[in-house]
């Protein structure tokens, strides 16, 4: 390759290739994995690294997932180190203590060589429905270790040198609810961390290693560049928010509250500073470190232009978070229900970031978040586990109403489709509405929360639910004299008879046939105090 | 004497049209579109076709038409009064959709907008189970009260949604009985009739869709009927439908949401259809315009189709060529941001004021202006009937938008952005394949559109795509397609079950039910069993995934080894995209599909091509820059090379409707129907 090919309009394309492969990833990913929650809720992601382990590209699945393999495959490289991978090597990590979030989330990680040397790595992360522990479905708000929390594995090789590892597939198909669909979907992260591997090699082959190693570097450099830019636009004073859960995780633990200081620093950096945040719960909505760390690139983004993608942006972010909080916890503080609290963490930085930049604000939006997985056998014995996931309403902004009905934030989940409900599972779902009133009120309204029903079809059910917001204190709230949002709230009503019955906020719950249970999300807050109507 | 055909495209821009007159010899014509009316503007082009071939419009034994009517209402909005009934509990199917974001890091982002709002979406109690059994039964009096209140609000046509009518219809087609009776006039369409598959969002959206296009859609085929009668032509009009065959105007103005992909579709059938005649059963079709470059893939002659799409932003699940459009195009902007980094596109300077090079006061570096500065468009060349090249205006916005701050001399700046724009094609390009399961090193690569053949060479070399053909009039590509398309119509049925589980009998049946619904379409074009086929396919899947593989199915009756040997191609086509077969072995089939295709006598005629010119042509000569310096290539006519000339980069071919630019290490020669075939040297 000639001296010219390294010029910026050769790494252009060079960085333009990268993000294609990892969506391409992301595409042999999805399309053959078997789990919902991976092919119709796309709660995966894929990305490129480069041989020091910075994130180079990634595809654009849920913000939850993006951003935060960096921490696993810095505990993997420090683990194994060079001489002890090969070529055809794939390590699968998900110890939320080495870098993993939580234990449903596998990281796949596959070393890729180019000309006898060690370019870069190609990555997965996938939510599988099931990796065992306690529950159905592994995640429960309830749980107080994460040794209740299914399998860990601390970055150990799925394939050694090209050749399977069976053991490790052999313990996760005997300790995993749906090992099929679990093994299965293992199986397709690893085709699209090989498929990544090849592409790679492809570009290097065309380009030589160095002018895609200085591509790369090139996109985090100029991301990095962008955000200062952006940063050095806003007001040098810091501006501080909170928020706080509806309690500890469970009904008798005090609400824990998150606590932000945001401010430009001198570098020309973004300050976060969490230290007056709450410490760790002895329940499972502790979020690990590398997640927290996603929260916050998620709401920075929001509120920066330009960005090709998330990379980089991470360099230009220092976040302070005290070890032993609920969002840095120490081993062993249970965190499967960590997405809850990352809702609320994101919520809390979109309110410290609106102060800087007024012209984005908005109020806040729902974080309740109203998840459930419930296991039930239909009458043809076949055992399935049931998951759904609702939207709720989008916060008021300066010049608009919030939007109805939407997964918030760093979640962009779809709803179940009520016929593919009842084709395959034994539910019926009797209805999906967008709940009137529930937006809190102001000059624009906040968005409209939903209600779904859902009815048992087979015999018997069981299974975790978790809903946030169902507190006073906790609600969306409306800023500069909008009114909040409406709570969430979970009831059933028993086929046996009786009246309406509120459960509580987080639990475990056991059904029969005909019960119905009913999942109401949260309002958004409104924006700006409600003013009386010109005809 | 053979039939006087014509097929006629009506784009935003330029309406472009073809006839086989009855010597079966070809004119190509290319108008501006008129916008004002476009029924007026497509009579006037037939009538001037007619005209060019000698002929009176009376003459016309055929007609297909391509429009973007029902693309350009949705785009603009101006969709019908519409009404939604669904099962109770979920009228507010169009408001949650999905509840996704459309745009994740945008907190300001618009909201969603149902095509029939909240307060026109009517709920009537009344439910059937997954298995079309009847849960509760349907209560005819919410029906009749929602009747009611439709007619208050001024409802101009209605949707029908309700849950597992792709099961059992009865509870639809009674809901849509009753409206009838209560809104005479007042068009109904059926979900179970647009789109009878599984997921109720997709499946509302899609009959929502239709029933806000039926009023206007249904206007204009009444209208273009009375204006082309009114210019002697009689013939009834053909339309093209998103799938890449034609129906009568009658069934269109039905189904109108099966237009909204008319042009690009016939577009990629010109293509396919071209690429087949020389020889390339799989092809990459990629159509590049003015805004958009259009891309297809064709595999064994047929265009791959996809079963859902999303226009402006709406799900469509209707079968439809699988067409991705990427945002580049003749006059997409290169612009270089403060961080020196050149992006082009997905800004266009359009029509008006169109690329620098055009005079008409457009200032931006657009990638025609590249194509300027490094003389592969050559300067005072003319365009069309208004457009002389102005060199000097493309030099100077090259300069200034990316020369300048990249600090690059012009022709370096020009030649960046040419590669920007090949790498975002080939990256988008690359993506559509292999989420199609296809190596695009496997197609020949057809170049249409005005700027398609200035980048077939090199999109082909960034590809590793080894062979390309560029037709004889690219720039016509939708109108030579409609002259090529056969009626189509394409039926499904969501048909969820474990292929264990089925009997070969019952399956058959159920396929009988299709073949019915086909033949009783393919009368109405009055198309008998000699002059039409009915084929089906099987989407499938393993238990538990969400994504099919659609597989063709032999034949009817359906056997056992028939299905034994849709199973095996299922398990191949999953190898062979995946690299695995998974640890769930049980199949599943998910939908049923039937095409039926009716010969409409489609498709040959004679070129007026040139004399079999010696490679004397390339005497003339033409300074292009490439690969960091200026080079000669050799200049030419396409009206020069006649059948059997050979080729060879470096050369530039000129022609009224486009250039070719030839790179180095290409070479081939010109087919007998006057396309070029090249292939790359070594590949």
């Amino acid at each position: 390759m000639s001296r010219r090919d390294a010029d910026p309009v050769t790494q252009e394309v060079v960085a333009a290739a990268l993000r294609g492969i990892a969506e391409e990833m992301s595409i042999v990913e999805y399309r053959s994995s078997f789990s919902p929650i991976i092919r119709e809720m796309f709660d995966f992601n894929c990305g490129l690294f480069d041989a020091g382990g910075a994130m180079v590209a990634h595809s654009e699945q849920i913000p939850a997932q993006l951003g935060l393999m960096e921490f696993a495959l810095a505990a993997i490289r420090e683990r194994w180190p060079r001489d002890a991978i090969a070529a055809g090597d794939a390590i699968v990590l998900n110890d939320p203590y080495m870098g993993g979030t939580h234990t449903p989330d596998l990281q796949i990680f596959t070393p890729i060589f180019a000309a006898g040397r060690l370019v870069g790595w190609s990555g997965s992360i996938a939510h599988h429905i099931d990796i065992g522990g306690r529950v159905p479905g592994t995640v429960s708000a309830h749980n107080t270790e994460v040794f209740q929390e299914g399998l860990i594995f601390p970055g150990i090789k799925l394939v050694e040198a090209g050749v399977r590892n069976d053991a490790v597939f052999d313990l996760i198909g005997a300790n995993v609810r749906d090992p099929a669909a679990t093994l299965s979907d293992v199986d397709a992260q690893l085709a699209a961390c090989r498929r990544g591997e090849e592409r790679v090699r492809e570009l290097c082959d065309r380009y030589g290693p160095d002018v895609v190693a200085a591509a790369a570097a090139r996109v985090l450099a100029v991301n990095a560049a962008r955000a200062r830019a952006a940063y050095a636009e806003w007001p040098a004073v810091t501006a501080r928010a909170e928020g706080a859960m509806d309690d500890g995780g469970k009904p008798e633990l005090a609400p824990a509250a998150i606590r932000v200081e945001v401010r430009v620093d001198a570098d020309g950096d973004l300050a976060i500073d969490l230290s007056g945040t709450d410490g760790e719960l002895p329940s499972s909505i502790n979020v690990p470190l590398s997640s927290t760390h996603a929260a916050a690139l998620f709401a920075v983004r929001c509120f920066v232009d330009g960005l090709s993608q998330s990379v980089g942006l991470a360099r230009t972010m220092k976040l302070t978070v005290p070890e032993g909080s609920v969002l840095n916890p120490r081993r062993p503080a249970g965190v499967s229900g960590r997405h809850l609290t990352v809702q609320r963490l994101a919520d809390v930085l979109v309110d410290a970031l609106s102060q800087l930049v007024p012209e984005r604000a908005i109020a806040g939006s729902q974080v309740a978040f109203p998840a459930l997985v419930f296991q039930a056998d239909d009458d043809a014995g076949r055992r399935t586990l049931f998951t759904d996931i609702l939207g709720g309403g989008g916060g008021a902004r300066r010049d608009r109403d919030g939007d109805d009905a939407i997964d918030t934030y760093t979640g962009n989940i779809a709803l179940l489709s009520a016929e593919v409900a009842e084709l395959e599972y034994p539910w019926r779902i009797e209805s999906t509405r967008l709940v009137e009133g529930s937006g809190g009120a102001g000059r624009f309204r906040g968005g409209a929360a939903m209600r779904r029903d859902y009815r048992l079809l087979g015999a018997r059910a069981e299974g975790t639910y978790y809903v946030e917001q169902t507190a006073a204190h906790a609600v969306p709230a409306g800023r500069d004299g909008g009114g909040d949002g409406a709570p969430a709230a979970v009831t059933v009503l028993r086929a046996g008879g009786g009246a309406e019955e509120r459960l509580p906020s987080k639990g475990y719950v056991h059904l029969a046939r005909g019960d119905l249970v009913s999942f109401l999300s949260s309002g958004g807050g409104g924006y700006g105090a409600a003013q009386p109507r010109v005809v | 004497m053979s039939p006087v055909r014509v097929g006629i495209d009506v784009g935003g821009t330029f309406t472009d049209g073809a006839l086989v007159d009855d010597d079966g010899r070809l004119r190509v014509l290319k108008l501006p579109t008129d916008r004002a009316d476009l029924a007026r503007g497509t009579a006037d082009g037939l009538a001037e076709l007619a005209d060019r071939g000698g002929l009176a419009a009376a003459s016309l034994d055929y007609v297909a038409h391509g429009t973007t009517v029902a693309t350009n209402a949705l785009v603009e909005g101006r969709l019908a009064r519409a009404a939604l009934v669904t099962t109770a509990g979920f009228g507010d199917v169009l408001e949650i959709g999905t509840q996704q974001r459309p745009r994740l890091y945008d907190l300001g982002a618009p909201a969603r907008r149902p095509l029939i709002p909240r307060d026109r979406c009517f709920e009537v109690r009344g439910r059937l189970a997954a298995d079309g059994s009847e849960a509760t039964p349907l209560e005819p009096e919410d029906v009749v009260l929602a009747a009611q209140a439709m007619r208050g609000a001024g409802v101009e046509a209605v949707a029908v949604m309700l849950l597992f009518s792709f099961v059992d219809r009865r509870h639809e087609e009674a809901v849509g009985a009753i409206l009838e009776a209560e809104l005479p006039g007042v068009p109904v369409t059926l979900s179970c009739d647009v789109a009878p598959e599984f997921r109720e969002y997709h499946r509302a959206n899609t009959t929502a869709l239709n029933a806000v296009l039926l009023p206007l859609v249904g206007g204009y085929v009444r209208a273009l009927a009375a204006a082309a009668s009114e210019r002697g032509a009689r013939v009834p009009v053909h339309l093209m439908q998103s799938n890449g065959g034609v129906s009568t105007a009658g069934r269109a103005a039905e189904q109108p949401v099966g237009l909204i992909a008319s042009g690009p579709a016939a577009a990629v059938i010109g293509g396919a259809r071209q690429a087949a005649a020389v020889g390339e059963p799989d092809a990459l079709t990629f159509d590049m315009g003015g805004t958009t470059a259009d891309v297809a893939i064709v595999l064994g002659n047929e265009p791959l189709q996809r079963f859902q799409g999303e226009h402006d932003g709406q799900p469509v699940n209707l079968p439809q060529i699988d067409v991705l459009s990427i945002g580049a195009g003749g006059g997409s902007i290169a612009a270089v941001d403060d961080f020196g980094t050149l992006s082009v596109g997905p800004g266009s300077a359009g029509s008006d004021p169109g690329p620098a090079a055009y005079g008409h006061g457009g200032t931006a570096a657009t990638v025609t202006d590249a194509h300027v500065v490094t003389g592969v468009l050559a300067a005072g060349r003319r365009l069309g009937e208004s457009l002389t090249i102005d060199r000097e205006a493309a030099v100077a916005a090259v300069d200034r938008g990316v020369a300048v701050p990249l600090g690059l001399t012009v022709e370096e700046g020009a030649a960046a952005i040419l590669r920007i724009a090949n790498a975002n094609m080939a990256q988008a390009l690359r993506a559509t394949s292999v989420a199609r399961g296809h190596d695009p090193r496997d197609f020949a690569l057809v170049a249409m559109g005005g700027a398609g053949p200035m980048h077939a060479c090199e999109l082909a070399d960034e590809l590793a795509i080894p062979r390309l053909v560029v037709p004889r009039h690219p720039g016509v590509g939708a109108a030579l397609g409609l002259l090529l398309s056969d009626v189509r119509h394409d039926l499904r049925q969501s048909w969820l079950r474990q292929v264990a589980a089925i009997s070969p009998a019952e399956l058959d049946a159920e396929l009988g039910r299709l073949q019915q619904r086909a033949r009783a379409l393919l009368e109405q074009s009055g198309h008998d069993e000699r002059a039409s086929s009915v084929s089906f396919e099987l989407d499938m899947r393993y238990a538990g995934q969400a994504y099919n593989l659609t597989v063709p199915l032999q034949r009817r009756p359906v056997d056992a080894a028939v299905l034994a040997a849709a199973v095996a191609e299922f398990e191949r086509r999953h190898r062979a995209l995946y690299s695995y077969t998974p640890a769930v072995s049980a199949t599943e089939i998910v939908t049923l599909r039937a095409h039926a295709a009716g010969d409409v006598g489609s498709g040959r005629w004679e070129e007026d091509g040139g004399e079999a010119a010696g490679p004397g042509a390339g005497a003339r000569q033409r300074q292009v820059w490439r690969d960091g310096g200026w080079h000669r290539f050799a200049a030419l006519g396409r009206d020069e090379l006649g059948p059997g000339t050979a080729l060879a980069g470096p050369a530039v071919i000129e022609q009224e409707d486009t250039t070719v630019l030839l790179t180095p290490g290409w070479t081939g020669t010109v087919h007998a129907s006057g396309a070029l075939l090249l292939a790359r040297e070594g590949r």
